[in-house]
């Protein structure tokens, strides 16, 4: 069985013959990658191929604002930097974390000038040679799949968290006339793809939801994008994509329900010190909910007893019922040894391997 | 957006009969370079901002076999000073230079140090990053990649190295001149080691993809002519230039274009001598004629450039004059084996109507709509 046959079988709750470990969920550091290359990883290797991770990829399709737009610097001194980045974040820290925000839109006469940048047309949206592409991945080996946006998560970010709930109880029907138009953007944009390339996936992501959720509550959210949900999965479903994956940060376990009602079927990282557990989450909702993640990467800076510990305490079970892939719950840091993360990967294969 | 006439050829069958002298449907339009202050410039004039460049301007495709010929792994980077100003730091290859924080890719570095000095440095800094066997050398998943650009029909190139430009990028033109007097051995002896470190690397992929062309790059010339003498060059560089293209020629590679700046007259014969069959971009600044070229060399060269990129900085009668009178494009492009571009990236003083007057009046003479 292939990479691909693999990715999907696994999260079909099929049973299959090998341990998928997937690139796309498997997202290391840079400077993990520095350290273990003092720790002893070759520097001269492409670290996922020595890990031996599998490829699986999301098709270039862009639809992020386009164009982007340059970073530009506010303010910098030796330990830090402020600046603004290509969405109008405000940044600060060298490539790390994003503190504080300038969001583009203040009110909505910003909203009108900001859709110029969501042409779903761009010509730049697509590889340069997509009939190529096209040829190319027709053949693959490896599971592809589509980066299907997060409405909610962007209109969060580009207005601001503040904007948001002034929005909220201001004007609810903004904020979803911007995620209904958001919807039809990532639609139109999409569609091409989709028609021409048979995807294995869809990954939606939610990067703010657990922000927003802790702010305004589910049901606020379930509301405001129960609809959005449903048309988008609907036209991947349209064109055939069944596996539709949720990479949602922080404990979005409140908004799980309406997920599944909507029709995605997966979710990841599963962020453990966000609360986030996969036995009880299995528990609760059994094959409906295949999982990705849910590995503490906290763990995987401790000693290898507290790795074997994680790992045993949910892996083996997961393994044997199907619809997981153990991985884990963020981008593994610069706190985790080499040897750390050989030892987690040794440990998995030996629990897939029995 | 361009509207281009109907071809009858793949971009590959071009870019073949193009670079051989052959008949191609129309000439390949390489795809120009630009500094990223032009195109922002260009921006401001009228670019659209969400489209592919080299789509807008309707130039066909080429690709490299992503292979990393490099030091790998590269010095690591390290920053030894900085102000406000400007910066001192190492670089991947180990120069330290000295460059403004500010649009660094606006102005040339000072070259403060290399890390390249003696045997030593070579044997124990630079001979253990020149390894052919490391893995990292091909990219991720070379296997579907190979399978990727098997029915191709755009051109695929492969790089053969550089045996005067690396040494100098490692050493200095300086410290890289006196070692052809004080240490020849040690300078023939890199140059080798560079030409078998090549072949070893890039077999692989000569066998699995079977590439169109292979590029060379040497930048070793400035404007009044070559960095090292002729004599130097046929002593140290042609037996590797001789090797390296014999074996990719063994592979079905018969076009070898190469890059450099400057005044390279005094090279070209040698290049051709060491297997190359093309030369590139031809600066017009620092004396390079390509309808003289032209002229003596025959079919012997093919010529990729020569378009003066500070006459596109003046205005139309200008570029006119240029394209007709001073290179003569018509009788260029009827002879074969010339492919306009101009003679470096193009600078941010060219407007960019006198890029787009430049480029639709070589494609009305290369399409035959004007005579």
């Amino acid at each position: 069985m292939g990479s691909r046959e693999n990715f999907i079988g696994v999260l079909r709750f099929e049973k299959v013959g090998a341990l998928s470990l997937p690139t796309l969920f498997w997202q290391i550091h840079g400077e993990a990658i520095r350290r273990w290359q003092r720790e002893g990883l070759p520097k001269d290797v492409h670290v996922v191929e020595y890990l031996g991770l599998e490829r699986v990829e999301l098709m270039p399709v862009n639809i992020g604002t386009l164009p982007h737009y340059e970073r530009g610097r506010l303010e910098e001194i030796e330990e830090w930097r402020l600046s603004m980045d290509r969405e109008f974040k405000a940044t600060i820290g060298k490539e790390i974390e994003i503190v504080e925000e300038q969001p583009p839109i203040r009110e909505k006469k910003d909203w009108e000038w900001f859709k110029t940048l969501l042409n779903p047309h761009s010509p730049a949206r697509y590889p340069r040679f997509w009939d190529d592409y096209k040829r190319v991945v027709s053949e693959r080996t490896y599971a592809l799949g589509i980066y299907a946006g997060s409405p909610l998560s962007w209109v969060a970010e580009w207005i601001g968290i503040r904007g948001f709930c002034k929005a909220l109880n201001e004007d609810r029907g903004w904020l979803m006339e911007m995620i209904e138009w958001l919807t039809d953007f990532i639609i139109e944009t999409t569609k091409k793809a989709l028609s021409d390339v048979k995807v294995d996936f869809a990954l939606l992501n939610e990067g703010r939801a657990y922000k927003i959720l802790s702010t305004v509550g589910d049901e606020v959210i379930t509301s405001l994008t129960r609809k959005s949900y449903e048309r988008l999965i609907g036209h991947l479903r349209e064109h055939g994509v069944e596996l539709i994956i949720m990479h949602a940060i922080g404990n979005v376990e409140p908004l799980l329900q309406t997920w599944l009602d909507v029709g995605i079927n997966a979710i990841s990282p599963i962020q453990v010190a966000s609360g986030m557990d996969v036995i009880s989450l299995r528990k609760r909702y059994g094959k409906s909910l295949a999982l990705i993640g849910g590995i503490d990467r906290e763990a995987l800076s401790w000693s290898k007893r507290d790795i074997t510990e994680e790992v045993m305490h949910k892996v083996p079970q997961l393994l044997d019922e199907g619809g997981y892939i153990p991985a884990p719950d963020g981008v593994v840091n610069a706190n985790v040894p080499w040897e750390n993360m050989r030892y987690c990967l040794q440990l998995l294969r030996s629990i897939a391997q029995t | 957006m361009i509207a281009m006439r109907k071809t009858t050829m793949s971009a590959r069958e071009r870019f073949k009969a193009t670079m051989t002298f052959g008949e191609p449907d129309r000439v390949f339009y390489m795809p120009h370079w630009f500094w990223s202050t032009t195109i922002e410039r260009w921006h401001t004039e009228g670019l659209p901002r969400d489209v592919h460049i080299d789509d807008y301007f309707g130039f066909d495709r080429y690709q490299v076999v992503p292979i990393n010929l490099g030091l790998l792994p590269p010095f690591e980077p390290e920053i030894y000073y900085e102000d406000d100003e400007y910066r001192i730091y190492r670089r991947g290859d180990g120069q330290i230079v000295k460059e403004f924080k500010r649009r660094p890719e606006g102005s040339m570095p000072q070259w403060l140090d290399y890390a390249l000095k003696s045997e030593e440095d070579w044997e124990r800094q630079f001979k253990p990053r020149l390894n052919p066997n490391s893995p990292a050398r091909y990219p991720l998943w070379w296997d579907d990649y190979v399978r990727s650009v098997r029915d191709r029909d755009y051109p695929l190139g492969i790089h053969l190295g550089s045996y005067y430009g690396w040494l100098r990028n490692w050493m200095g033109v300086e410290n890289l001149s006196y070692m052809m007097y004080d240490n020849p051995q040690l300078v023939e002896e890199m140059c080798n080691y560079l030409a078998d470190f090549v072949i070893k690397t890039v077999e692989r992929a000569l066998e699995e993809v079977r590439p169109d062309f292979a590029l060379m790059w040497e930048d070793m010339a400035m404007k009044s002519g070559p960095l090292c003498s002729p004599e130097h060059f046929r002593r140290f560089m042609l037996p590797c230039y001789k090797k390296v293209t014999s074996f990719a020629r063994s592979y079905g590679v018969e076009i070898v274009l190469l890059d450099s700046d400057g005044h390279v007259d005094p090279l070209i014969p040698l290049w051709l001598e060491g297997g190359v069959t093309g030369v590139y971009p031809f600066e017009r600044a620092a004396g390079e004629d390509i309808v003289a070229l032209r002229k003596q060399y025959g079919k012997k060269l093919v010529i990729i450039g020569g378009v003066d990129k500070r006459v596109l900085a003046r205005n139309e009668e200008e570029i006119k004059h240029h394209l007709l009178d001073e290179l003569q494009l018509p009788w260029m492009l009827s002879e074969g084996g010339y492919v306009p571009f101009v003679d470096h990236a193009v600078p941010p003083d060219v407007p960019l109507k006198n890029f787009q007057f430049y480029w639709d009046m070589v494609r009305k003479i290369a399409e035959g709509e004007v005579a």
